[in-house]
């Protein structure tokens, strides 16, 4: 993320361990996040993604280590650091009796909104997520992806620096999914910093700018979103009987049955590859991008 | 902004939340009730009250008066029990069970004032059902005597409201100890009626003297107002006189002790304490 060092929002993870009964859930981390932009962590279910998030949100607290938020520790002076945050972490639920907007009117309180400017907050919030249909209902009666879309209301209404989503798309519908990635982007592009944990990795690609991975309570892998490699899997006409060992632009050819894999050499875009096919006399059906990540997360969960 | 206009926010929202639920209706009806039963009661034995106390005839009015006032105390201690149990048990228990934690624990505020505020959510919701019950003592008392409620009503709810704290207190610290508002709500009703009770047995039997300094008696104050007389297991002790104003003092001190010692308790536990 070249260009965001000296901004404002920076997350410093330092040597924390957090063991839950006897099960190790994070091992001696040590991480620095640092916004404005889009970081996700991946790993399997078990991982420590939520427990990551849990500590951080002071909703857990570690064995070992600190924690600081944009310079405030977590533990010692959790008011000043968590309102910075806005965060939306495993089903967070709420109140059931009482309605999505005396929920919301809550937290714009406790963040120091004056009483008289609640409603027009609240009006614009409902309006950006969607949720002003139900927003008088109360939060009882709401379905699961009423929950959802509410949850993730709750956690960017704030106009926190920080935010942060576990899981987000759960119970989201498919317009809902695609509504939450255009968010993300409004959000980075307001300068925020997003952390998003998932399992899913078609849920973070297309919309982050550092990926980290962990497994089995460690950062496995942690890199920028440019620099994780791309590959293309191609499908020609007609596979010729000595696939070409070099094509210019393409740094790795494999064939994977009927398909051949290349991985484009940095800079190089699709249409320059499929040209080059071209040039090599090679009739291309369906080229199909085949993300690096994928082979990175197998490789680093297994 | 300032702490007072926090706590206000705060327990604006979960008096909302308790006054909502299905527990704040079901001890609605649980106090209508048990005030039906005492009204019931009241006009069918007062005129009947020598019988009643095993006193011959003859029994003056005022004595008629306290007598009714004190058998309507007597079940003070345990509305306020039950109304605290239902609000306080869920406090923290049920937001940790309820998934809400992850909500109410992660906002910009520290954990003593949400406490706090809860506590006085919790505290109101309680003297609001204690309350109703003293409304109808008070009605009934009027329709009987013709006259209005005499002083240690006011002294008796007073007291009340102070064992509604302590008892709270001690709902609150098993609230912070618990993940389960269940087990919050057991363990309340098991150190009150058979712990407490066992240590008052035990003490009676052996030593001859009633623990005043055990929350389940102190709270005898609420009624001993009214008459001095206690049901124990040597039998009836006490006057018919009403309870001397060190014995009160004393009670509300054990009170007192009982709720500062908790909420201390539960507020240090609760600084710690973890969502799921």
């Amino acid at each position: 993320m070249s260009g965001q060092e000296g901004r404002r929002q920076v997350i410093s993870i330092h040597e924390v361990t957090k063991r839950y009964s006897g099960r190790t859930a994070l091992d001696g981390m040590d991480l620095e996040l640092r916004g404005p932009g889009v970081i996700s962590f991946l790993g399997p279910n078990g991982a420590g993604k939520t427990t990551l998030f849990k500590l951080i949100n002071r909703l857990s607290f570690p064995d070992a280590g600190e924690i600081i938020v944009n310079g405030y520790n977590i533990v010692s002076e959790a008011e000043k650091a968590l309102f910075c945050m806005g965060s939306q972490i495993d089903e967070t639920r709420f109140h059931p009796y009482l309605t999505g907007r005396e929920i919301l009117s809550f937290v714009y309180l406790m963040r120091g909104t004056p009483n008289d400017m609640v409603a027009e907050r609240l009006r614009i919030v409902g309006e950006g997520m969607g949720i002003t249909s139900f927003l008088d209902d109360r939060f009882g009666t709401y379905s699961s992806g009423m929950k959802q879309r509410f949850a993730i209301a709750n956690a960017i209404m704030s106009d926190a620096e920080i935010i942060f989503f576990d899981e987000p798309t759960t119970n989201l519908d498919p317009s809902g999914i695609a509504e939450f990635r255009n968010l993300i982007r409004d959000l980075r592009e307001m300068g925020k910093l997003i952390l998003i944990s998932s399992h899913l990795l078609s849920e973070v690609s297309g919309i982050s700018d550092r990926i980290l991975i962990m497994n089995r309570g460690k950062i496995v892998f942690d890199s920028d979103i440019e620099e994780i490699e791309r590959f293309l899997s191609i499908r020609l006409e007609e596979i010729p009987e000595n696939v070409p060992k070099s094509i210019p632009g393409v740094s790795e050819i494999s064939r994977r049955g009927d398909s051949i894999v290349v991985k484009p050499e940095k800079g190089v875009s699709n249409s320059e590859v499929i040209e080059r096919f071209i040039e090599k006399g090679l009739k291309i059906r369906e080229i199909t991008e085949v993300e690096g990540l994928e082979r990175i997360y197998a490789s680093r969960t297994a | 902004m300032f702490q007072l206009e926090r706590y206000q926010i705060i327990f604006r929202y979960f008096f909302l939340n308790y006054f909502r639920s299905r527990g704040f209706y079901f001890m609605l009806f649980f106090v209508l009730f048990i005030s039906g039963i005492m009204a019931y009661a009241s006009f069918a034995y007062v005129n009947d009250l020598g019988n009643f106390i095993s006193v011959s005839s003859g029994i003056p009015l005022d004595l008629k008066e306290r007598f009714l006032e004190y058998f309507w105390g007597m079940f003070v201690p345990y509305i306020a029990l039950f109304a605290s149990a239902f609000f306080g048990a869920g406090a923290i228990a049920g937001e940790i069970e309820d998934g809400t934690a992850n909500f109410t624990f992660s906002l910009p505020m520290n954990r003593h004032s949400l406490l706090v505020g809860k506590f006085a959510a919790a505290y109101v919701s309680s003297i609001f059902i204690s309350g109703i019950y003293y409304i109808a003592q008070s009605a009934v008392y009027t329709a009987i005597f013709h006259t209005l409620p005499s002083y240690p009503i006011l002294l008796s709810f007073l007291i009340a409201m102070l064992f509604t704290v302590s008892i709270l207190s001690i709902v609150f610290l098993l609230s912070s100890l618990f993940r389960r508002t269940l087990y919050a709500s057991l363990s309340v009703v098991i150190l009150y009626f058979i712990v407490f009770q066992a240590m008052t047995l035990i003490s009676e039997i052996f030593y001859n003297t009633v623990p005043q300094y055990l929350i389940n008696n102190a709270s005898g104050a609420i009624f001993n107002v009214y008459v001095g007389i206690t049901f124990s297991a040597t039998g009836i002790i006490g006057t018919l006189q009403p309870a001397g104003a060190s014995f009160i003092i004393y009670s509300s001190l054990v009170m007192a002790c009982y709720a500062i010692a908790c909420i201390v308790a539960s507020i240090l536990i609760f600084e710690r304490r973890e969502s799921l």
